[in-house]
């Protein structure tokens, strides 16, 4: 549709040329993500081995495992809509990662054509896709886990999205790129996170940042003592690899979201690096809390983050 | 061409009945397929053509009159009182989705009505039904709406009385508030005419330049006027607190009912909110209420923003109250529910900010555009995944028997897979994924919300929305995947629906794409370039609003590349694919070979976990549900057939006391129409 | 397709999850191997909560007639490759139940064996060099029990169906929709 002003040069060889350079950025950076967001699952095994005073794998070990489980050779599937639905799993967070502000890692700017509600809508289409794949499974542990997943959704979302309206209440924009622009990048004076009374519903959005990146207490989706590990009870070789990418890429899609309206992620480097420290302290609380029950969580999460990210939003609107 | 110039807004019913004249006349034939076949050309061929007439006078094709062109139908009764009927572009735009669902649900109807059913009342009614809307669309008159409203009712509950599945009684709760809504209307008509001291003609557009006139004099009488006359559309729009007959009513009757009710009919509703919403900001901005119920909050009058209030709270609730239902049915009664909430929202917050806000016209044009048109579009989206959602499940329902329970469906998508994608795309759609249709619809809302700062609204819809998700899923596994709860025999008896239904199908899965791919075309099309005028208005005005063809824009607010969404949602697909083909091998098993703690599934077993899916939610959100408006209304009919039964109690049952009350009461009546 | 290197063979080595049946006594030595003590997850090595994501089933103990038909519907559940690990004297021999009427002797009939852990019960360290052993042995490519079991399933299919009698089918013909 709108191939020639993406490419926009004049002759057919530059054309193909630019056209070639993009693809080339686009996976580049989809790779970059990925990695990145294996690396911080590396992070979370080892940082939560040393809290139970083990030495805990290698950090590179998500690395491995994906390798593992893409060579599989012979993963069980129901129906190809088993793997249309990992497909769609997968590529809905990539498609995802295009419109966070992180690409201008490698130059690109998707992200301007987007914005906070598109990414809220995208972000579920990874989620769903894997939801279908479990249905299609038909196991009844993937059946409880999808229940448990989508309760936990209806959860979060409500904390979540009343913190991150009360920035588009202050910014008065819904585009990230403004909203990263309305902060500064290193002061944290200058975050929204350390503004009253944002601070508020950054605190709301924050507990509730635990739930969507499914850690404990809020892990209730996945566990694997429970309910055989919920969601993928039925996923083995390339598909549980394959989730484990988009696992990879939904960390640094929620985070990066969470980085650029509260921490100020301005540039791609900064924004990965506060993304770091976003996932350090989401990692400590996993490392020594326990698990909610599902309606445990749910009236938690509907009770305290909300009322705090409620509070915050109505003192920005009212001010 | 001489034919032409005979067009009147007569046209469209004429066929439609002939069409029904003729399905009934096949009705007669005795070999069973050839009469659904038959009845099925006649009804679908009617509809095509009134669908093909209302985008040729939207669209302004050749080969019909120009719209204005159009001759209206007038019956002139009094001097004052001309009922008339005249083709505008709102008729249109609604009129196309009518026509539209009509033409697929009449056509998919040969899959969806099992053998035993008799489809004759269906394929008899649910034209006549359309005509009657179309009508009820272009009355221009008060007294003319209140016609096609009634005749409009008459035939839906005809349709419900003989297609009820459950007999829960839904025809009859359909019945009793049809019967109030009348009443209601006939009130507000009669109110009206009191606050005009007799002068006026009851015209629709004469009205609502009159209403603010009208309060002036008589505040009380007016508002009343106008609250009764919105209680019946209400009602057709399911809002509370009227909206308690909808669920079991859409939930007890056939799929295929169901699915011309929630898609089409119920938009009627919508229509007539749209009229009504400004003679509500007529009476609510003028004399005595301008300050009370037209006093601004939040950049809205208070009246509007209560009532706006209320529909996120409906929409909130419903789409609770839909993930927890156990019937198919019933489930997309509710999330319908919830849908058209959305809609009537969206109008008062569009319609509201004109008045409340001042401050930047500018602003103001953009959220009056974005909620009008945003209303108008997810009303379309609504009517092409409700239909193709409902109408997956007819097609379900007739392969098991009759089931719309879930614990009874289950893995019907392994043997009806274009079906499943049928369904499966409307679930997209409901839930709002972006490229689908329900997608471009939401966001204008969103969009609407958001830049007129109603943020708790916003967060109320959005929350709306991810509660969809739940009862989306609900849909998808309960019907389509899991475990069959009839055992592999019978699912091995089930067959995919035949070419035509798969053809059917696969233009609904493209509809519901082609709303959300190229949005801005779209609802230029459909609202005859009304889009592209407003957005030129709020461009010659420094107005920062942009509907494109492919762009959402509301400058340095919000903006959406629909061009760009595709390009990358693709790529981001086809990355997934790379990585899964250049990756291992897989190997398909059977639908019993599932991980169940090494024990090997029994078909005898009921593992199709259905009934208890979001059990743990469900048991917090309960009490919170045990204040129904429903019991309220229970309770106070409970009063009232104990205030009926003493009434009875005076006399002595003799049939002539009965009939001496009635004459009273007709005289009665006749005394107040002549005063 | 993914054959492309031996770097493969060495990703599968050091990310061993495992499926762990515990069906006797020798399961008690395995929490000291996971927890701090050994903390197998060193070498990758973690447990799994299903068969499909499982590389290697752990049979702990003594087997019966009764469970040997979930260990074999497990093990056919799992994604190749996939290896077996024969832990303690029960699965290897018999074990004290030698004679017992109701167990099996021998696991390596009717599974493909890649490796055995003698002991009544194998302490953690024994499983600890169980673990580095195996691992040494996918690094290398010579645990390919798994390719046995394609190549010999009429010997395997044939033992099974001496035991029990019959031929063990899990799945139901019909439910091929
Ligand atoms: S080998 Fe020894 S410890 Fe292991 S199951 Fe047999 S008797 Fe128990």
């Amino acid at each position: 549709m709108n191939t020639a002003t993406v490419v926009g040069t004049a002759s057919m060889g530059a054309k193909f040329l630019g056209a070639l350079v993009l693809t080339l950025k686009v996976l580049i950076y989809l790779f970059l993500m990925v990695m990145i967001g294996l690396f911080l699952m590396g992070i979370y095994r080892k940082f939560t081995a040393r809290v139970q005073y083990r030495v805990g794998p290698p950090i590179w070990q998500p690395y491995i495992d994906v390798i593992k489980l893409l060579s599989k050779k012979d993963a069980a599937t129901k129906n190809w809509v088993f793997d249309l639905g990992v497909i769609m799993g997968l590529g809905g967070p990539l498609a995802l990662l295009l419109f966070l502000p992180l690409d201008t890692i490698v130059g690109l700017n998707f992200h301007t054509k987007g914005d906070l509600i598109l990414i809220l809508y995208l972000a579920v289409v990874g989620p769903l896709g894997f939801a279908l794949a479990a249905s299609v499974g038909a196991s009844p542990w993937g059946a409880i886990g999808v229940g448990r997943a989508l309760s936990m959704m209806l959860g979060y979302e409500l904390p979540f999205i009343l913190g991150l309206l009360a920035v588009v209440a202050k910014d008065g924009t819904l585009l990230l790129q403004k909203v990263s622009a309305a902060q500064s990048m290193w002061n944290p004076a200058g975050w929204h996170y350390f503004q009253w009374p944002l601070i508020l519903a950054a605190i709301g959005a924050h507990i509730a940042l635990q739930g969507v990146m499914s850690e404990k207490p809020f892990d209730q989706a996945i566990a694997p003592h429970e309910i055989a590990s919920g969601i993928m009870v039925e996923f083995g070789g390339k598909y549980l690899g394959m989730m484990l990418l988009m696992k990879a890429a939904s960390l640094m899609a929620e985070l990066g979201l969470f980085a650029v309206f509260f921490l100020g992620g301005t540039t791609a480097w900064d924004t990965i690096v506060k993304i770091f420290a976003l996932f350090i302290i989401a990692i400590s609380f996993d490392a020594v809390l326990g698990r909610f029950r599902p309606d445990q969580a749910f009236t938690v999460l509907w009770k305290w983050p909300t009322i705090i990210a409620l509070l915050g939003l109505l003192l920005t609107v009212f001010a | 061409m001489g034919m032409l110039t005979h067009w009147s807004v007569l046209t469209v019913p004429m066929v439609l009945v002939l069409g029904s004249i003729l399905a009934a006349l096949f009705g007669l034939i005795k070999n069973e397929k050839a009469k659904r076949v038959l009845q099925m050309i006649s009804t679908t061929a009617a509809a095509a053509f009134a669908l093909y007439v209302n985008i040729a006078l939207v669209a302004g094709w050749k080969g019909v009159p120009k719209m204005a062109d159009l001759k209206p139908f007038t019956v002139k009764l009094t001097e004052t009182l001309t009922l008339s009927w005249q083709y505008y572009w709102i008729t249109g735009t609604f009129a196309i989705l009518v026509m539209g669902v009509l033409m697929f649900v009449l056509a998919y109807a040969l899959e969806t009505f099992k053998d035993d059913e008799n489809t004759t009342p269906f394929y008899v009614l649910t034209p006549l039904l359309a005509a009657a809307i179309y009508m009820t669309l272009a009355s221009v008159n008060l007294i003319a709406l209140f016609f096609s409203w009634e005749l409009m009712s008459f035939v839906a509950f005809l349709m419900l009385l003989y297609y009820d599945r459950t007999k829960e009684g839904g025809p009859w709760l359909y019945a009793f508030w049809s019967g109030v809504g009348a009443m209601s209307m006939i009130a507000g008509i009669f109110l009206f005419y009191l606050a005009s001291d007799g002068k006026t003609g009851f015209g629709l557009f004469e009205l609502m330049q009159t209403v603010p006139v009208l309060t002036i004099k008589h505040p009380y009488m007016t508002l009343a006027a106008v609250l009764l006359l919105g209680v019946p559309f209400m009602i057709k729009a399911s809002i509370p607190p009227f909206h308690t007959w909808a669920p079991r009513t859409y939930g007890s009757t056939h799929p295929s009912v169901a699915a011309f009710f929630s898609a089409a009919y119920s938009k009627v509703g919508i229509f007539a909110m749209l009229m009504w919403v400004y003679m509500f900001v007529g009476t609510v901005m003028s004399g005595k209420w301008v300050t009370t119920l037209g006093a601004n909050f939040r950049n809205m009058p208070t009246a509007f923003f209560i009532l706006a209030i209320l529909l996120a709270f409906g929409a909130v609730f419903t789409s609770l109250l839909a993930f927890a239902q156990k019937d198919a049915m019933y489930l997309l009664a509710y999330s319908s529910m919830g849908q058209l909430m959305y809609m009537v929202m969206a109008l008062v917050l569009g319609i509201g900010i004109t008045v409340g806000y001042q401050k930047d016209m500018n602003v103001t044009m953009t959220v009056y555009t974005l909620g009008f048109f945003g209303a108008i579009y997810h009303a379309y989206a609504h009517g092409v995944f409700e239909m193709a959602a409902y109408m997956a499940l007819g097609a379900a329902y007739k392969r098991s028997g009759g089931e719309t329970e879930f614990n009874k469906l289950g893995a019907y998508a392994h043997r009806m897979p274009v079906t499943f994608f049928m369904g499966f795309l409307a679930m997209l759609s409901t839930v709002s994924i972006p490229l689908m249709w329900g997608f471009a619809s939401k966001y204008l809302i969103y969009q609407a919300a958001l830049y007129g700062r109603f943020f708790v609204l916003s967060a109320m819809a959005l929350i709306a929305g991810t509660a969809s998700f739940l009862y989306a899923f609900r849909y998808i596994h309960g019907i389509w995947w899991g475990q069959p709860t009839k055992g592999y025999d019978f699912m091995h008896s089930v067959k995919e629906v035949s070419a035509w239904g798969i053809i059917i199908a696969l233009v609904v899965m493209g509809l519901t794409v082609l709303g959300g791919a190229i949005p801005g075309q779209v609802l230029n099309f459909i609202t005859g370039n009304a889009v592209n005028q407003m957005v030129m208005q709020s461009a010659m005005a420094g107005g920062p609003l942009l509907i494109d063809k492919a762009v959402y824009m509301v400058n340095g607010f919000s903006i959406l590349h629909f061009g760009y969404l595709a390009i990358l949602f693709t790529v981001g697909i086809l990355v997934a694919l790379l990585v899964y083909t250049t990756s291992g091998g897989s190997r398909k098993v059977n639908l019993d070979d599932f991980y169940n703690s090494a024990e090997p599934y029994r078909p005898e077993w009921q593992v199709q976990l259905i009934g208890a899916f979001y059990g743990p939610i469900e048991r917090v959100i309960e009490p919170y549900f045990k204040v129904s408006i429903e019991r309220v209304y229970n309770w106070l009919g409970g009063i009232f057939g104990w205030f009926a039964s003493y009434i009875e109690s005076w006399n002595t049952g003799d049939t002539r006391d009965y009939t001496w009350a009635l004459a009273g009461l007709i005289v009665l009546l006749m005394v107040l129409w002549v005063f | 397709m993914v054959e492309w290197l031996k770097l493969v063979d060495k990703a599968r080595s050091r990310s061993i999850w495992m499926l762990m049946y515990c069906t006797g006594c020798g399961a008690m030595e395995l929490p000291p191997a996971m927890t701090s003590r050994f903390d197998m997850e060193r070498f990758g090595i973690m447990p799994m909560a299903t068969p499909r994501q499982a590389d290697v089933i752990l049979v702990t103990g003594y087997v019966t007639k009764k469970t040997l038909k979930r260990i074999i519907y497990a093990y056919e559940q799992m994604p190749a490759p996939k290896w077996v690990v024969s832990h303690g004297s029960c699965p290897i021999n018999g074990g004290v139940y030698w004679d017992s009427h109701a167990t099996v002797n021998r696991l390596d009939l009717f599974l493909p064996v890649d490796l055995y852990v003698a002991g009544c019960m194998p302490r953690a360290e024994a499983n600890m060099k169980m673990f580095t052993e195996l691992m040494d042995m996918i690094a290398k490519g010579e645990a390919r029990g798994w390719e046995e079991y394609v190549k010999n399933r009429d010997y395997y299919k044939e033992n099974q169906r001496k035991l029990f009698g019959y031929d063990l089918v899990f799945t139901d013909g019909r439910s091929a929709l």
